[in-house]
């Protein structure tokens, strides 16, 4: 029997139809994907322009491009702390690091270690207690204000970086149950496997969860350590003293203190601020994202 | 494991209030074990497991494995012989029953002190540590000198043949090489007994014959006592000294493999074991003779018929032991309803059990009735059973002829199927010639190769 083949040309008529189907919307998921990406860059690429231009201005092209205002951040003296003589963003990353780095450490530590309980260690009353953590996430965050601040100033702690550095470091119930997450997605298994070799669950927790599950933890700890760097209500609450100041507040500053209608030195010192997280994230973006998607899923 | 005395007992953490037993006792039990259960390496006295929720998974597990015993547990999927090997381990609690190790106690005691090494199904290897730190990870656990862990890993990678493997990370070998790594692990622990749960099911066939034969090797060896976890008949015949075979949390028959196959105490075990399946065909028994609803007549031998007289000589006693049955079944069903209507809002989709139409009870009044013909000096219904090898080509009186619905080749024999008073039977028959579908053969059944079961008990009668 002969079978007949049908030739090139008229199979590609045939599912000629097809093909520019899929070319349109190939086209329009890139025309659409652009268009958001320009959206969130937007605000980003107009914040580098103006802060290379002379008087911050938003008006792209018409001002005259300078560095003045990257050499204005660590000159200046509304930018300079005059009792110490150290800029103020200088002060303000240090602090921010002094604050944000411990508690993220420690928050992390802490939730990882609880995500292992709920996820590993049966125990009496295991989903009791995680939903009673999970509903501490429906309290907003403003309602504690008040009560903390009359607490740490009972304490005499108000102006030290104590109050912003102990309650993250107990953890958060959000980063609880994203690792919890993750490390149900670790087969038990490998936890009895280890039980067998002779260890307990701290060390298992350290030898075998820690480095299966470290894109989730690196995800998270990035996540806690940009929220920690990015808080402007909690040191403006408690750091009185400018020796004190964060990052934020230390950008606040110097907005408020530079001239009127002239951002560019603002805007450099934003630009500055915002170099140490782009940095962490361009390193660890493999991870955050394995992070993400992994434990999201499973 | 070398006897120390501070390994003897824990009473505190016994779990149910029934099984309490006070110090005295058990250090009587121990003493016990010294006498009398101490050839007996492992021994697991009236073993139970009930979960969370009420299922229970093991009853009255007894056993006693002898040292450098290799013992293979085999059932279906859910018959509680991982849960019980997991009691062994350490990683599941024992709900009640005596669990000795080298006879010690051990119910109390943790699963790194119980120096068991585990191979599981999915071989757990770390996947973040090379094969090398895989085999040392449980050495350096126990703080074992540097040279000795380099020694001892080298040598059982020698033994496997893997060492060539050793820098790798699991995620780069293959299902075959991941396997012996993970024996590999068991192995550097010098480890009072090996458990393995599984441990062939995730390779390919090929590859699991050719690695059962290296775990067989390897015990000869070794000579480590071991207690294996398989679904797979072939693997436990070919594997083990001794076979537990496994059904509903309950032991059903323990024994040697050749004990398993020729002696099968019920018809469960006797499908089981052995592939393809014995074959079971509905009969009645008349004057030593077994009628089948087509007509066909087996006569029984004299030993045969004696054992069908000595199972039905007390049929008072069936009875009674039947009615035992009922209300134990009775009392259990009850319980459970009780069970769930206390806890309505955990069992909402499921049903109450109706005692009047639950299978089991209903078999048991069957068997009642049978027992009660019986009695009566009436004939009564049997279950033949014989094994596909044992029908043969026969050129003999005693054949028959039927006509080969479908024939499967093998190479050196065929399975062929046909029908046997009203069920289709597969026999095994080793033939040069070429059997077709629908042809027609003299077949025999061997005489002496016949099992009779009780069709509603589905014990052995022979």
């Amino acid at each position: 029997m002969r079978v007949e083949y049908i030739k090139r040309d008229v199979a590609r008529k045939t599912f000629n139809t097809n093909k520019k189907e899929i070319l349109f919307s190939r086209i329009v998921s890139y025309v659409v994907l652009t268009f958001l990406g320009l959206i969130v860059i937007f605000p980003f690429v107009m914040m580098i322009i103006s802060s290379l231009t002379v008087g911050g201005s938003y008006a792209v092209g018409k001002g005259e491009f300078s560095f003045i205002g990257y050499k204005d951040i660590f000159t200046s003296v509304v930018a300079i702390d005059t009792n110490t003589d150290v800029p103020y963003l200088v002060t303000g990353l240090k602090n921010t690091l002094l604050i944000t780095v411990p508690s993220t450490l420690l928050g992390l530590f802490v939730s990882a270690f609880s995500a292992y309980a709920f996820a590993k260690i049966k125990f009496k009353g295991r989903n009791v207690v995680f939903f009673i953590m999970l509903l501490t996430m429906m309290i907003p965050g403003s309602l504690f204000f008040v009560p903390s601040f009359i607490i740490y100033s009972h304490l005499d702690l108000v102006d030290t970086f104590f109050p912003l550095i102990v309650p993250g470091s107990f953890g958060s119930a959000m980063c609880v149950f994203f690792l919890r997450q993750a490390f149900m997605a670790i087969p038990d298994d490998y936890i009895e496997a280890a039980k067998l070799d002779g260890i307990g669950h701290f060390r298992i927790f350290w030898k075998i969860v820690v480095p299966l599950s470290a894109p989730a933890l690196i995800s998270q700890g990035l996540l806690g350590f940009v929220g920690g760097y990015n808080d402007y209500l909690g040191p403006l609450l408690y750091l009185h003293d400018p020796k004190r100041y964060t990052l934020q507040i230390a950008l606040q500053l110097i907005h408020t203190q530079s001239s009127t209608g002239d951002n560019q030195m603002f805007l450099a010192a934003t630009v500055v601020s915002l170099l140490p997280t782009i940095l962490i994230f361009l390193f660890a973006q493999k991870y955050f994202i394995k992070g993400l998607t992994n434990s999201g899923i499973k | 494991m070398k006897k120390k005395e501070d390994q003897v007992v824990e009473v505190e953490n016994e779990q149910e209030p029934a099984e309490i037993v006070d110090e005295s006792n058990i250090r009587q039990n121990v003493e016990k074990s010294n006498d009398d259960v101490i050839e007996n390496y492992i021994a697991l006295i009236n073993i139970n497991k009930v979960y969370e929720g009420g299922v229970h998974a093991v009853y009255d597990f007894n056993l006693e494995i002898k040292e450098g015993e290799f013992v293979v547990f085999v059932g279906p999927s859910g018959c509680g012989k991982s849960t019980t090997l997991r009691m062994i381990a350490g990683i599941e609690e024992i709900s009640s029953g005596e669990l000795y190790i080298n006879g010690y106690y051990s119910n109390d005691v943790t699963a790194k002190d119980r120096n068991i090494a585990m191979v599981f199904q999915n071989y757990s290897l770390y996947p973040n540590m090379t094969v090398y730190d895989n085999m040392a990870f449980s050495l350096k656990v126990r703080k074992v000198p540097k040279d000795e862990i380099h020694r001892r890993v080298n040598e059982a990678a020698q033994i496997l043949g893997i060492e060539n493997l050793l820098n790798r990370k699991p995620k780069a070998l293959s299902g075959g090489q991941r396997q012996r790594v993970a024996l590999g692990r068991a192995i550097v622990r010098d480890a009072n007994v090996f458990l393995m749960d599984e441990p062939l099911s995730n390779l390919d066939a090929k590859l699991r014959v050719q690695m059962r034969s290296e775990i067989i090797r390897l015990h000869n060896k070794l000579k480590t006592t071991t207690i294996y976890v398989t679904h797979d008949q072939t693997e436990a015949m070919t594997m083990a000294d001794r076979i537990v075979v496994m059904k509903d949390g309950y032991i059903q028959q323990i024994g040697t493999p050749i004990e398993i196959y020729r002696h099968p105490v019920n018809k469960f075990v006797a499908s089981f074991i052995g592939s393809p399946a014995m074959n079971f065909v509905p009969a009645k028994y008349s004057k030593g003779k077994l009628l089948f609803d087509d007509g066909k007549e087996i006569t029984l031998s004299k030993e045969l018929k004696a054992k069908y007289e000595e199972y039905y000589a007390n049929p008072e006693v069936k009875i009674e032991i039947c009615y035992g049955k009922i209300a134990e079944a009775e009392a259990r069903i009850k319980e459970y309803n009780a069970y769930q209507t206390k806890h309505r809002k955990l069992f909402r989709k499921t049903k109450l059990i109706d005692i009047e139409n639950d299978d089991e009870i209903i078999r048991l009044k069957k068997a009642i009735d049978l027992f009660t013909r019986v009695k009566n000096g009436e004939d009564v219904e049997v279950i033949f059973g014989i094994r596909p090898e044992d029908i043969k080509l026969s050129e003999g009186k005693s054949s028959f002829v039927p006509e080969i619905k479908i024939s499967e080749l093998l190479g050196d024999s065929y399975f062929t199927h046909f029908d046997f008073g009203g069920v289709n039977v597969v026999a095994k028959i080793m033939s040069d010639e070429i059997i077709d579908s629908n042809s027609k053969i003299h077949l025999e059944i061997d005489e002496k190769k016949i099992h009779i079961f009780d069709p509603y008990l589905e014990d052995a009668i022979a």
